[in-house]
Protein backbone atom coordinates (compact mmCIF):
# COMPACT_ATOMS: atom_id res chain seq x y z
CA UNK A 1 0.00 0.00 0.00
CA UNK A 2 1.52 3.43 -1.42
CA UNK A 3 2.34 5.61 2.20
CA UNK A 4 -0.23 8.16 0.68
CA UNK A 5 -2.84 6.21 1.40
CA UNK A 6 -2.41 6.08 4.94
CA UNK A 7 -1.70 9.46 5.32
CA UNK A 8 -5.14 10.07 4.00
CA UNK A 9 -6.58 7.61 5.94
CA UNK A 10 -5.54 9.29 9.18
CA UNK A 11 -6.11 12.56 8.34
CA UNK A 12 -9.83 11.14 7.63
CA UNK A 13 -10.12 9.27 10.66
CA UNK A 14 -8.96 12.80 12.71
CA UNK A 15 -11.81 14.82 10.69
CA UNK A 16 -14.30 12.52 11.83
CA UNK A 17 -12.78 12.65 15.65
CA UNK A 18 -13.47 15.97 15.26
CA UNK A 19 -16.99 15.64 14.39
CA UNK A 20 -18.00 13.15 16.85
CA UNK A 21 -15.99 14.89 19.48
CA UNK A 22 -17.95 18.44 18.31
CA UNK A 23 -21.52 16.28 18.39
CA UNK A 24 -20.88 14.68 21.71
CA UNK A 25 -19.92 17.87 23.49
CA UNK A 26 -23.12 19.47 21.89
CA UNK A 27 -25.05 16.31 23.04
CA UNK A 28 -23.76 17.31 26.47
CA UNK A 29 -24.02 20.92 26.89
CA UNK A 30 -26.77 22.33 24.80
CA UNK A 31 -29.81 23.73 26.47
CA UNK A 32 -32.64 21.79 24.53
CA UNK A 33 -33.88 18.88 23.08
CA UNK A 34 -33.84 20.73 19.40
CA UNK A 35 -30.01 21.86 19.32
CA UNK A 36 -28.80 18.52 20.89
CA UNK A 37 -30.18 16.82 18.05
CA UNK A 38 -28.46 19.41 15.96
CA UNK A 39 -25.99 18.04 17.32
CA UNK A 40 -26.30 14.73 17.36
CA UNK A 41 -26.68 14.46 13.49
CA UNK A 42 -23.28 15.96 13.11
CA UNK A 43 -22.15 12.88 14.48
CA UNK A 44 -23.91 10.72 12.29
CA UNK A 45 -23.89 12.35 9.17
CA UNK A 46 -20.19 14.08 8.68
CA UNK A 47 -18.23 11.77 11.50
CA UNK A 48 -19.76 8.74 9.97
CA UNK A 49 -19.46 9.54 6.62
CA UNK A 50 -15.65 10.47 7.18
CA UNK A 51 -14.96 7.11 9.24
CA UNK A 52 -16.47 5.16 6.17
CA UNK A 53 -14.55 7.26 3.76
CA UNK A 54 -11.60 6.56 5.82
CA UNK A 55 -12.12 2.68 5.53
CA UNK A 56 -13.47 2.68 2.23
CA UNK A 57 -9.92 3.78 0.30
CA UNK A 58 -8.42 1.49 2.38
CA UNK A 59 -10.76 -1.68 1.33
CA UNK A 60 -9.89 -4.78 -0.04
CA UNK A 61 -11.75 -4.78 -3.27
CA UNK A 62 -14.55 -1.95 -5.06
CA UNK A 63 -17.31 -3.91 -3.58
CA UNK A 64 -16.47 -3.59 0.07
CA UNK A 65 -16.28 0.28 -0.72
CA UNK A 66 -19.47 0.37 -2.35
CA UNK A 67 -21.12 -1.45 0.41
CA UNK A 68 -19.97 0.84 3.23
CA UNK A 69 -21.08 3.67 1.34
CA UNK A 70 -24.28 2.23 0.87
CA UNK A 71 -24.48 1.76 4.90
CA UNK A 72 -23.89 5.42 5.17
CA UNK A 73 -26.76 6.54 3.34
CA UNK A 74 -28.90 3.62 5.18
CA UNK A 75 -27.58 5.31 8.57
CA UNK A 76 -28.57 8.81 6.36
CA UNK A 77 -31.84 8.38 6.04
CA UNK A 78 -32.61 6.35 9.36
CA UNK A 79 -31.00 9.10 11.20
CA UNK A 80 -33.17 11.49 9.51
CA UNK A 81 -36.15 9.60 10.25
CA UNK A 82 -35.67 9.10 14.11
CA UNK A 83 -34.33 13.03 14.22
CA UNK A 84 -37.63 13.95 13.20
CA UNK A 85 -39.76 11.54 15.28
CA UNK A 86 -37.70 12.77 18.73
CA UNK A 87 -38.39 16.28 17.58
CA UNK A 88 -41.97 15.84 17.05
CA UNK A 89 -43.10 13.95 20.00
CA UNK A 90 -41.24 16.23 22.00
CA UNK A 91 -43.57 19.05 20.38
CA UNK A 92 -46.07 17.16 21.04
CA UNK A 93 -45.08 16.63 24.73
CA UNK A 94 -44.91 20.42 25.48
CA UNK A 95 -40.82 21.03 25.30
CA UNK A 96 -40.41 24.71 23.63
CA UNK A 97 -37.41 25.36 21.82
CA UNK A 98 -35.04 27.37 23.91
CA UNK A 99 -34.40 31.02 23.79
CA UNK A 100 -31.84 33.30 24.90
CA UNK A 101 -32.87 35.30 27.99
CA UNK A 102 -33.05 39.00 27.49
CA UNK B 1 -5.53 -10.50 34.32
CA UNK B 2 -6.94 -11.97 30.55
CA UNK B 3 -9.38 -10.47 28.13
CA UNK B 4 -11.41 -13.81 28.94
CA UNK B 5 -11.12 -13.67 33.02
CA UNK B 6 -12.45 -9.79 32.57
CA UNK B 7 -15.20 -10.41 30.72
CA UNK B 8 -15.90 -12.93 32.65
CA UNK B 9 -16.11 -10.66 35.51
CA UNK B 10 -18.11 -8.91 33.52
CA UNK B 11 -20.93 -11.03 32.96
CA UNK B 12 -20.97 -12.23 36.34
CA UNK B 13 -21.59 -8.71 37.75
CA UNK B 14 -24.22 -8.02 35.21
CA UNK B 15 -25.98 -11.09 35.90
CA UNK B 16 -25.98 -10.37 39.83
CA UNK B 17 -27.44 -6.53 39.28
CA UNK B 18 -30.17 -8.36 37.00
CA UNK B 19 -30.73 -11.48 39.71
CA UNK B 20 -30.91 -8.81 42.51
CA UNK B 21 -33.37 -6.14 40.43
CA UNK B 22 -35.97 -9.32 39.53
CA UNK B 23 -36.51 -9.65 42.84
CA UNK B 24 -35.90 -6.06 44.55
CA UNK B 25 -38.13 -4.44 42.21
CA UNK B 26 -42.33 -4.68 41.84
CA UNK B 27 -42.72 -3.35 38.83
CA UNK B 28 -43.21 -6.02 36.56
CA UNK B 29 -41.80 -4.76 33.06
CA UNK B 30 -38.79 -3.66 35.01
CA UNK B 31 -38.50 -7.42 36.44
CA UNK B 32 -38.57 -8.29 32.69
CA UNK B 33 -35.73 -5.90 32.24
CA UNK B 34 -33.87 -7.24 35.10
CA UNK B 35 -34.37 -11.25 33.51
CA UNK B 36 -32.92 -9.94 29.79
CA UNK B 37 -30.06 -8.41 32.06
CA UNK B 38 -29.19 -11.76 33.73
CA UNK B 39 -29.60 -13.86 30.49
CA UNK B 40 -26.82 -11.32 28.58
CA UNK B 41 -24.86 -11.79 32.00
CA UNK B 42 -24.85 -15.99 31.24
CA UNK B 43 -24.37 -15.12 27.53
CA UNK B 44 -21.52 -13.29 28.28
CA UNK B 45 -19.77 -15.44 30.89
CA UNK B 46 -20.55 -18.53 28.33
CA UNK B 47 -18.68 -16.86 25.07
CA UNK B 48 -15.70 -15.60 27.65
CA UNK B 49 -15.47 -19.24 28.91
CA UNK B 50 -15.53 -20.35 25.14
CA UNK B 51 -11.37 -17.91 24.78
CA UNK B 52 -9.23 -20.97 26.45
CA UNK B 53 -5.69 -21.31 26.63
CA UNK B 54 -5.81 -24.23 24.93
CA UNK B 55 -7.90 -23.47 21.66
CA UNK B 56 -5.59 -20.63 19.56
CA UNK B 57 -9.18 -19.06 18.25
CA UNK B 58 -12.50 -18.42 19.70
CA UNK B 59 -14.79 -21.73 20.00
CA UNK B 60 -17.77 -21.25 17.75
CA UNK B 61 -19.42 -23.78 19.57
CA UNK B 62 -20.50 -21.26 22.48
CA UNK B 63 -21.27 -18.68 19.89
CA UNK B 64 -23.74 -21.02 18.69
CA UNK B 65 -25.55 -22.09 21.56
CA UNK B 66 -25.81 -18.11 22.70
CA UNK B 67 -26.91 -17.15 19.14
CA UNK B 68 -30.04 -19.48 19.89
CA UNK B 69 -30.37 -18.42 23.64
CA UNK B 70 -30.71 -14.66 21.85
CA UNK B 71 -33.76 -15.56 19.86
CA UNK B 72 -35.02 -17.80 23.43
CA UNK B 73 -34.94 -14.77 25.16
CA UNK B 74 -36.57 -12.38 22.78
CA UNK B 75 -39.34 -14.86 22.34
CA UNK B 76 -39.54 -15.66 25.93
CA UNK B 77 -39.45 -11.46 26.67
CA UNK B 78 -42.24 -11.04 23.95
CA UNK B 79 -44.54 -13.66 25.74
CA UNK B 80 -43.94 -11.75 29.15
CA UNK B 81 -44.63 -8.60 28.00
CA UNK B 82 -48.12 -9.58 26.54
CA UNK B 83 -48.59 -11.25 29.49
CA UNK B 84 -47.23 -8.69 31.94
CA UNK B 85 -49.88 -6.48 29.89
CA UNK B 86 -52.73 -8.62 29.96
CA UNK B 87 -52.88 -8.75 33.84
CA UNK B 88 -52.54 -5.12 34.17
CA UNK B 89 -55.28 -4.88 31.88
CA UNK B 90 -57.76 -7.53 33.53
CA UNK B 91 -60.70 -5.30 35.11
CA UNK B 92 -59.84 -6.64 38.65
CA UNK B 93 -56.30 -4.99 38.50
CA UNK B 94 -56.80 -2.18 36.53
CA UNK B 95 -59.05 -0.47 39.68
CA UNK B 96 -56.16 -1.68 41.98
CA UNK B 97 -53.46 0.10 39.66
CA UNK B 98 -55.60 3.37 40.43
CA UNK B 99 -55.96 2.97 43.98
CA UNK B 100 -51.84 2.13 44.28
CA UNK B 101 -51.55 5.36 41.93
CA UNK B 102 -53.65 7.72 43.89
CA UNK B 103 -51.92 6.44 46.88
CA UNK B 104 -48.45 6.78 45.07
CA UNK B 105 -49.39 10.17 44.64
CA UNK B 106 -50.48 10.96 47.88
CA UNK B 107 -47.24 9.77 49.18
CA UNK B 108 -44.96 11.82 46.72
CA UNK B 109 -47.16 15.13 48.18
CA UNK B 110 -45.86 13.71 51.27
CA UNK B 111 -42.47 13.70 50.12
CA UNK B 112 -42.53 17.13 49.05
CA UNK B 113 -43.88 18.72 52.18
CA UNK C 1 -4.25 -16.08 25.37
CA UNK C 2 -3.69 -12.04 24.78
CA UNK C 3 -4.21 -9.54 27.49
CA UNK C 4 -7.13 -7.12 27.52
CA UNK C 5 -6.51 -3.60 26.57
CA UNK C 6 -7.74 -0.21 27.18
CA UNK C 7 -11.35 -0.84 25.28
CA UNK C 8 -11.77 -3.58 27.02
CA UNK C 9 -11.77 -2.34 30.33
CA UNK C 10 -13.81 0.64 28.96
CA UNK C 11 -16.82 -1.84 27.72
CA UNK C 12 -16.28 -3.68 30.91
CA UNK C 13 -17.13 -0.63 33.21
CA UNK C 14 -19.85 0.74 30.88
CA UNK C 15 -21.53 -2.50 30.55
CA UNK C 16 -21.86 -2.92 34.11
CA UNK C 17 -22.81 1.19 35.16
CA UNK C 18 -25.21 0.83 31.90
CA UNK C 19 -26.52 -2.14 33.87
CA UNK C 20 -26.95 -0.80 36.76
CA UNK C 21 -28.33 2.62 35.88
CA UNK C 22 -31.04 0.78 33.55
CA UNK C 23 -32.49 -1.13 36.72
CA UNK C 24 -32.17 1.86 38.96
CA UNK C 25 -33.37 4.44 37.29
CA UNK C 26 -36.95 6.17 38.47
CA UNK C 27 -38.06 6.86 35.00
CA UNK C 28 -39.00 3.30 33.05
CA UNK C 29 -38.56 4.36 29.87
CA UNK C 30 -35.35 6.15 30.14
CA UNK C 31 -34.33 2.49 31.87
CA UNK C 32 -35.52 0.75 28.57
CA UNK C 33 -33.60 3.57 26.48
CA UNK C 34 -30.29 2.57 28.52
CA UNK C 35 -30.90 -1.35 28.21
CA UNK C 36 -31.26 -0.43 24.21
CA UNK C 37 -27.84 1.42 24.66
CA UNK C 38 -26.55 -1.69 26.54
CA UNK C 39 -27.16 -3.64 24.05
CA UNK C 40 -25.38 -1.80 21.48
CA UNK C 41 -22.52 -1.56 23.86
CA UNK C 42 -22.52 -5.42 24.12
CA UNK C 43 -22.24 -5.94 20.31
CA UNK C 44 -19.12 -3.95 20.50
CA UNK C 45 -18.02 -6.16 23.26
CA UNK C 46 -18.93 -9.67 21.40
CA UNK C 47 -16.28 -8.45 18.50
CA UNK C 48 -13.49 -7.61 20.91
CA UNK C 49 -14.74 -11.45 22.13
CA UNK C 50 -14.06 -12.31 18.52
CA UNK C 51 -17.96 -13.17 18.00
CA UNK C 52 -19.24 -11.00 15.47
CA UNK C 53 -22.16 -13.44 14.45
CA UNK C 54 -23.52 -12.20 17.96
CA UNK C 55 -22.61 -9.01 17.47
CA UNK C 56 -25.33 -9.09 14.53
CA UNK C 57 -27.39 -10.96 16.17
CA UNK C 58 -27.18 -8.35 19.96
CA UNK C 59 -27.33 -5.11 17.60
CA UNK C 60 -30.43 -6.31 15.47
CA UNK C 61 -32.67 -9.16 18.39
CA UNK C 62 -30.80 -8.32 21.92
CA UNK C 63 -31.04 -4.50 21.70
CA UNK C 64 -33.33 -3.66 18.91
CA UNK C 65 -36.29 -6.39 18.70
CA UNK C 66 -36.15 -6.18 22.76
CA UNK C 67 -35.90 -2.87 22.97
CA UNK C 68 -39.09 -2.26 20.72
CA UNK C 69 -40.94 -4.86 22.42
CA UNK C 70 -40.36 -3.29 25.62
CA UNK C 71 -40.81 0.72 24.41
CA UNK C 72 -44.33 -0.93 22.55
CA UNK C 73 -45.63 -2.42 25.92
CA UNK C 74 -44.67 0.88 27.66
CA UNK C 75 -47.02 2.77 25.60
CA UNK C 76 -49.63 0.14 25.51
CA UNK C 77 -49.78 0.11 29.39
CA UNK C 78 -49.81 3.85 29.63
CA UNK C 79 -52.11 4.19 27.46
CA UNK C 80 -54.78 0.96 28.40
CA UNK C 81 -53.76 1.26 32.27
CA UNK C 82 -52.35 4.89 33.58
CA UNK C 83 -50.39 4.25 36.66
CA UNK C 84 -49.19 0.85 36.15
CA UNK C 85 -45.95 1.90 34.60
CA UNK C 86 -45.39 5.64 35.42
CA UNK C 87 -45.58 5.35 38.51
CA UNK C 88 -42.07 5.47 40.60
CA UNK C 89 -41.08 3.38 43.13
CA UNK C 90 -40.76 3.83 46.65
CA UNK C 91 -38.19 2.52 48.74
CA UNK C 92 -37.67 2.52 52.49
CA UNK C 93 -33.57 3.15 53.53
CA UNK C 94 -33.76 -0.42 54.84
CA UNK C 95 -34.56 -1.53 51.47
CA UNK C 96 -32.38 0.62 50.18
CA UNK C 97 -29.47 -1.11 52.52
CA UNK C 98 -30.82 -4.87 51.25
CA UNK C 99 -30.01 -3.95 47.57
CA UNK C 100 -26.58 -3.01 48.28
CA UNK C 101 -26.19 -6.23 50.59
CA UNK C 102 -27.71 -7.96 48.40
CA UNK C 103 -25.75 -6.74 44.94
CA UNK C 104 -22.15 -7.24 47.32
CA UNK C 105 -23.19 -11.10 48.76
CA UNK C 106 -23.89 -12.08 45.21
CA UNK C 107 -21.28 -10.83 43.78
CA UNK C 108 -19.02 -12.30 46.51
CA UNK C 109 -21.01 -15.97 45.97
CA UNK C 110 -20.41 -16.05 42.68
CA UNK C 111 -17.04 -14.51 42.78
CA UNK C 112 -15.41 -17.27 45.38
CA UNK C 113 -17.20 -19.89 43.71
CA UNK C 114 -16.15 -18.93 40.20
CA UNK C 115 -12.55 -18.36 40.84
CA UNK C 116 -12.68 -22.18 42.26
CA UNK C 117 -14.71 -23.30 38.94
CA UNK C 118 -13.52 -21.19 36.46
CA UNK C 119 -9.91 -21.41 36.26
CA UNK C 120 -9.56 -25.40 35.99
CA UNK C 121 -12.20 -24.53 32.58
CA UNK C 122 -9.91 -21.43 31.18
CA UNK C 123 -7.16 -24.10 31.18
CA UNK C 124 -8.91 -27.51 30.45
CA UNK C 125 -9.40 -29.53 27.57
CA UNK C 126 -10.63 -27.81 24.06
CA UNK C 127 -13.54 -29.26 24.07
CA UNK C 128 -15.43 -29.47 20.38
CA UNK C 129 -13.65 -26.49 18.87
CA UNK C 130 -10.88 -29.29 17.46
CA UNK C 131 -13.55 -31.65 16.07
CA UNK C 132 -15.74 -28.62 14.52
CA UNK C 133 -12.84 -26.98 12.94
CA UNK C 134 -12.54 -30.33 11.33
CA UNK C 135 -15.62 -31.23 10.12
CA UNK C 136 -16.58 -27.75 9.21
CA UNK C 137 -15.24 -28.58 5.50
CA UNK C 138 -18.00 -31.09 4.96
CA UNK C 139 -20.71 -29.14 6.62
CA UNK C 140 -21.87 -27.28 3.59
CA UNK C 141 -20.89 -23.57 5.32
CA UNK C 142 -17.57 -22.57 5.73
CA UNK C 143 -18.67 -20.47 8.28
CA UNK C 144 -18.39 -22.91 11.91
CA UNK C 145 -21.76 -20.98 13.63
CA UNK C 146 -23.78 -21.48 11.00
CA UNK C 147 -22.32 -25.24 10.61
CA UNK C 148 -23.07 -26.13 14.05
CA UNK C 149 -26.55 -24.02 14.22
CA UNK C 150 -27.19 -25.79 10.38
CA UNK C 151 -25.82 -28.78 10.35
CA UNK C 152 -24.25 -30.46 13.35
CA UNK C 153 -27.15 -29.31 16.05
CA UNK C 154 -29.84 -29.02 13.52
CA UNK C 155 -31.88 -30.25 16.23
CA UNK C 156 -31.50 -27.21 18.29
CA UNK C 157 -31.88 -25.06 15.85
CA UNK C 158 -35.37 -26.39 14.38
CA UNK C 159 -36.75 -26.69 18.24
CA UNK C 160 -35.44 -23.36 18.26
CA UNK C 161 -38.11 -22.48 15.63
CA UNK C 162 -40.87 -24.54 17.37
CA UNK C 163 -40.10 -22.22 19.91
CA UNK C 164 -40.62 -19.04 18.54
CA UNK C 165 -44.24 -20.72 17.40
CA UNK C 166 -44.83 -21.99 21.08
CA UNK C 167 -44.21 -17.97 22.04
CA UNK C 168 -46.39 -16.96 19.86
CA UNK C 169 -49.55 -19.11 20.34
CA UNK C 170 -48.87 -18.39 23.84
CA UNK C 171 -49.56 -14.44 23.27
CA UNK C 172 -52.87 -15.69 21.25
CA UNK C 173 -54.40 -17.24 23.98
CA UNK C 174 -53.67 -14.58 25.96
CA UNK C 175 -54.32 -11.77 23.80
CA UNK C 176 -56.63 -13.44 21.00
CA UNK C 177 -56.72 -10.41 18.95
CA UNK C 178 -54.04 -7.62 17.67
CA UNK C 179 -56.94 -5.24 18.01
CA UNK C 180 -56.73 -1.74 16.88
CA UNK C 181 -54.82 -1.56 13.20
CA UNK C 182 -51.88 1.60 14.08
CA UNK C 183 -50.35 3.08 17.41
CA UNK C 184 -50.17 6.76 16.29
CA UNK C 185 -52.81 8.61 13.74
CA UNK C 186 -52.04 8.41 10.56
CA UNK C 187 -51.97 11.93 9.52
CA UNK C 188 -49.70 13.84 7.42
CA UNK C 189 -47.16 14.24 10.39
CA UNK C 190 -46.45 10.42 10.02
CA UNK C 191 -45.83 10.86 6.24
CA UNK C 192 -42.02 10.76 7.20
CA UNK C 193 -41.65 7.72 9.22
CA UNK C 194 -44.28 6.16 6.33
CA UNK C 195 -41.80 7.03 3.18
CA UNK C 196 -38.47 6.30 5.26
CA UNK C 197 -40.49 2.56 5.34
CA UNK C 198 -41.37 2.33 2.03
CA UNK C 199 -38.01 3.71 1.12
CA UNK C 200 -36.40 0.97 3.62
CA UNK C 201 -38.79 -2.01 2.61
CA UNK C 202 -36.49 -3.37 -0.51
CA UNK C 203 -32.84 -2.24 1.02
CA UNK C 204 -33.98 -4.24 4.09
CA UNK C 205 -35.20 -7.51 2.08
CA UNK C 206 -32.10 -7.55 -0.43
CA UNK C 207 -29.92 -7.21 2.98
CA UNK C 208 -31.71 -10.33 4.35
CA UNK C 209 -31.07 -12.06 1.09
CA UNK C 210 -27.67 -10.87 1.58
CA UNK C 211 -26.98 -11.94 5.11
CA UNK C 212 -28.68 -15.53 4.46
CA UNK C 213 -25.73 -15.72 1.43
CA UNK C 214 -22.94 -14.82 2.96
CA UNK C 215 -24.03 -16.48 6.26
CA UNK C 216 -22.24 -19.74 4.84
CA UNK C 217 -18.77 -18.21 4.74
CA UNK C 218 -19.06 -15.35 6.82
CA UNK C 219 -21.31 -13.85 10.19
CA UNK C 220 -24.67 -13.86 9.06
CA UNK C 221 -27.41 -16.22 8.71
CA UNK C 222 -30.99 -16.89 9.69
CA UNK C 223 -31.93 -15.21 12.65
CA UNK C 224 -30.05 -11.96 11.42
CA UNK C 225 -31.87 -11.89 8.23
CA UNK C 226 -34.93 -12.41 10.14
CA UNK C 227 -34.10 -10.02 12.87
CA UNK C 228 -33.98 -7.70 9.61
CA UNK C 229 -37.25 -8.38 7.96
CA UNK C 230 -38.59 -8.46 12.12
CA UNK C 231 -37.55 -4.56 12.06
CA UNK C 232 -38.48 -3.54 8.75
CA UNK C 233 -42.14 -5.47 9.92
CA UNK C 234 -42.42 -3.22 13.43
CA UNK C 235 -41.09 0.09 11.64
CA UNK C 236 -44.29 -0.66 8.44
CA UNK C 237 -46.39 -1.72 11.79
CA UNK C 238 -44.95 1.84 13.55
CA UNK C 239 -45.86 3.89 10.55
CA UNK C 240 -49.65 2.86 10.73
CA UNK C 241 -49.39 -0.30 8.65
CA UNK C 242 -52.49 -3.02 8.95
CA UNK C 243 -52.72 -5.67 11.45
CA UNK C 244 -55.26 -7.15 10.63
CA UNK C 245 -54.26 -8.72 7.68
CA UNK C 246 -50.93 -10.03 9.62
CA UNK C 247 -53.01 -11.47 12.41
CA UNK C 248 -55.44 -13.47 9.89
CA UNK C 249 -54.72 -13.24 6.16
CA UNK C 250 -54.46 -16.14 4.29
CA UNK C 251 -51.18 -16.58 3.80
CA UNK C 252 -49.58 -16.02 7.42
CA UNK C 253 -49.99 -19.62 8.71
CA UNK C 254 -48.20 -21.30 5.95
CA UNK C 255 -44.93 -18.52 6.04
CA UNK C 256 -45.38 -18.96 10.09
CA UNK C 257 -44.06 -22.83 9.88
CA UNK C 258 -42.26 -22.57 6.59
CA UNK C 259 -39.02 -22.95 8.73
CA UNK C 260 -40.22 -25.83 10.33
CA UNK C 261 -41.65 -27.51 7.55
CA UNK C 262 -38.32 -26.95 5.36
CA UNK C 263 -36.29 -28.32 8.30
CA UNK C 264 -38.34 -31.46 8.48
CA UNK C 265 -38.46 -32.05 4.49
CA UNK C 266 -34.53 -31.31 3.70
CA UNK C 267 -34.18 -33.95 7.40
CA UNK C 268 -35.99 -36.71 5.71
CA UNK C 269 -34.33 -35.84 2.47
CA UNK C 270 -31.22 -36.61 4.20
CA UNK C 271 -32.21 -39.89 5.45
CA UNK C 272 -33.20 -40.56 1.60
CA UNK C 273 -29.45 -40.33 0.98
CA UNK C 274 -28.37 -42.50 3.30
CA UNK C 275 -27.62 -40.45 5.97
CA UNK C 276 -28.95 -39.67 9.43
CA UNK C 277 -32.32 -37.45 10.23
CA UNK C 278 -30.87 -33.64 9.47
CA UNK C 279 -27.45 -34.64 8.93
CA UNK C 280 -26.23 -33.18 5.98
CA UNK C 281 -22.85 -34.34 4.42
CA UNK C 282 -21.40 -33.71 0.70
CA UNK C 283 -21.87 -31.30 -2.45
CA UNK C 284 -25.41 -31.21 -2.11
CA UNK C 285 -25.35 -29.64 1.82
CA UNK C 286 -24.96 -26.06 0.65
CA UNK C 287 -27.80 -25.66 -1.46
CA UNK C 288 -29.89 -27.87 1.49
CA UNK C 289 -28.76 -25.62 4.09
CA UNK C 290 -29.64 -22.70 1.88
CA UNK C 291 -32.95 -23.76 1.43
CA UNK C 292 -33.66 -24.23 5.14
CA UNK C 293 -32.08 -20.73 5.69
CA UNK C 294 -34.23 -18.91 3.77
CA UNK C 295 -37.86 -20.68 4.87
CA UNK C 296 -36.52 -20.06 8.20
CA UNK C 297 -35.67 -16.29 7.80
CA UNK C 298 -39.29 -15.78 6.71
CA UNK C 299 -40.83 -17.62 9.43
CA UNK C 300 -38.13 -15.40 12.24
CA UNK C 301 -39.22 -12.46 10.33
CA UNK C 302 -43.31 -13.25 10.94
CA UNK C 303 -42.97 -14.37 14.08
CA UNK C 304 -40.97 -11.48 15.34
CA UNK C 305 -43.62 -8.54 13.50
CA UNK C 306 -46.14 -10.48 15.00
CA UNK C 307 -44.77 -10.43 18.67
CA UNK C 308 -43.75 -6.68 17.79
CA UNK C 309 -47.03 -6.06 16.82
CA UNK C 310 -48.89 -8.55 20.15
CA UNK C 311 -46.60 -6.51 23.11
CA UNK C 312 -47.63 -3.13 21.68
CA UNK C 313 -51.45 -3.31 20.00
CA UNK C 314 -53.66 -4.11 23.18
CA UNK C 315 -56.69 -5.99 21.74
CA UNK C 316 -59.67 -4.71 20.20
CA UNK C 317 -62.27 -4.90 23.54
CA UNK C 318 -65.18 -5.70 20.66
CA UNK C 319 -63.71 -7.95 18.43
CA UNK C 320 -63.40 -10.28 21.31
CA UNK C 321 -59.85 -10.85 23.66
CA UNK C 322 -60.62 -14.09 25.00
CA UNK C 323 -63.37 -14.62 27.67
CA UNK C 324 -62.02 -14.78 31.12
CA UNK C 325 -64.20 -17.00 32.95
CA UNK C 326 -67.60 -16.10 33.99
CA UNK C 327 -69.19 -12.87 33.45
CA UNK C 328 -68.39 -10.65 35.70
Amino acid sequence: MPPWIVIVKYLLLIIALFFFTAGTLGVLRFPDLYSRLHALTKCDNLGLGFVVAAIAIDAADGWLAVKLILLWFLALASSATACYLVARSGLRAGRDPWEKKA
Amino acid sequence: MTTAGLYLATGLAVFVLGAVGLFWHSNLIRRALALNFMATGVFLFLVALGRRSTIPFADPVPHALVLTGIVVAVSTTALLLVLICRFHETAENKSADATEDEKGRTETAGDRE
Amino acid sequence: MNDPILIDFLLAAGLVLLAGFSLRVVDLFTGVVTFIIFGLIMSVAWVRLQAPDLALAEAAIGSGITGALFLGAIRRLEESTPGSTTRPEYYSPVQRELYVVGVAGMSLALYLLGSALVPPLLEGPAGLAEPVSEAVGTAGARNPVTAIILNMRGYDTMLELVVLLLAWSGVCVLQGDLGRTNILPATGELAVLGAFVRFLRHPGILMAGYLIWVGGDEPGGAFQAGAMLGGVGALGLMAGGPTRPLYSGPGVRPVLIAGVAAFLLAGLSSIGTGGMFLEYRGEHAKALLLVIEIFSTLSIGLVLTLLFAACTFAPDPGRGAPARGGHS
